[in-house]
């Protein structure tokens, strides 16, 4: 049987079944049309033009590299990303007045006038001195506002002699545990 | 880490194996080297944005190629309107031709090939650009365009017998 031009283009491709190739290899080397028509494929392939191994090794390197660049930025953590958020001079100009006002104002209100003024100086874990006035004129007062700042670090109290007479040793009471007590 | 290690792992060893095919392929339909590199690192990346989903090799080798044959044609489409494009508001046609190191075919013989190639239907000139640059068989070739064996043969051999006659007829205008 004379293998048709669909079969042929099949053997090209090495996709016809094992049984029939000794069949098309021996109509091809016996009779000149069919032998013509598959030298037409023949050609056909051999005129496509190629892509050599050596292009391809280059074009693979290059697009690794910038693959694994464009990977690498899009895949980023946040916290390496630089945002930078303009501020206008205008803004940052009433931010400073705004600060500015505010600390009149709290200048302005503060209280001076108790009966008798606790100073706080207390140390914090940053080493930095805050100096907190307190209007206690008791000290029942003062340790209530002692716990209510739940206050971590080193705290100096400063008491008015006026309204605090000093008996004995200093002794460590924690705020909450003072029952009126006086030491010994 | 070791979820993140494997799929590195993987990546690399897909890219080895795949990229060479679609780079051929991508090529020979888009006729630009500059194009295809972009395109095939293009199809790269949605690949590893997905990775996840094919553990295995083969079925991202499937993948891939279609993914990396469907960027090809749609930016030949795409170059082809502009060029459209160009030639309605320049009333002169842009030059297909890329010109210096974007120049894929270097002889007469060769662009004739390339030329007709271009002019074949889309579903031809993958089918046989697949066949001839990606060195698959019929059963892979129908698994990446979602055919039967017997449909890329058919397909295979009509677009040999159209490019034949493409190039018998440029022949004979010249």
């Amino acid at each position: 049987m004379r293998p048709d031009r669909m079969i042929l283009s099949t053997y090209l491709d090495g996709e016809i079944p094992a049984r029939f190739v000794g069949e098309i290899e021996s109509a091809i080397a016996s009779d000149p049309a069919v032998r013509a028509d598959y030298q037409e494929f023949v050609e056909l392939r051999r005129r496509l033009p190629p892509v050599t191994a050596d292009r391809v090794a280059q074009s693979a390197q290059t697009s690794w590299a910038s693959i694994r660049s464009r990977l690498h930025a899009s895949h980023e953590p946040a916290r390496h990303h630089t945002v930078s958020i303009p501020i206008p001079a205008l803004g940052v100009a009433a931010a400073a007045i705004v600060a500015l006002a505010a600390g009149l104002i709290f200048v302005a209100t503060r209280p001076t006038s108790a009966a008798a003024e606790t100073y706080l100086s207390g140390r914090h874990a940053s080493d930095v001195a805050v100096t907190i006035r307190v209007d206690g004129s008791d000290m029942e007062r003062v340790l209530q506002w002692l716990a209510d700042k739940d206050m971590l670090g080193e705290i100096n109290i400063q008491l008015p002699e006026q309204q605090f007479r000093i008996v004995g040793e200093p002794v460590l009471v924690k705020p909450a545990q003072y029952q009126g007590q006086v030491p010994e | 880490m070791q979820r993140a290690d494997a799929r590195e792992e993987l990546f690399e060893r897909v890219y080895g194996h795949v990229y060479p095919i679609i780079y051929r392929v991508v090529l020979r339909v888009t006729g630009r080297y500059d194009v295809a590199d972009e395109l095939c690192q293009e199809a790269f990346i949605k690949y590893y944005e997905r990775i996840d989903r094919f553990p295995d090799s083969e079925q991202a080798k499937y993948w891939l190629i279609r993914v990396a044959k469907n960027l090809a044609l749609n930016a030949v489409k795409r170059s082809s309107r502009e060029r459209r494009a160009y030639g309605r508001v320049f009333n002169e046609p842009q030059p297909d031709v890329p010109s210096g190191e974007d120049r894929v075919v270097r002889t007469e013989s060769e662009a004739e090939v390339h030329d007709a190639l271009q002019q074949l239907p889309p579903k031809m000139r993958s089918v046989l650009v697949l066949k001839e640059y990606g060195q698959l068989n019929y059963k892979e070739i129908g698994s990446i365009l979602g055919i039967t064996e017997g449909n890329v043969k058919v397909r295979v051999f009509r677009a040999r017998e159209q490019l034949l006659e493409l190039l018998k007829r440029n022949e004979n205008a010249t």
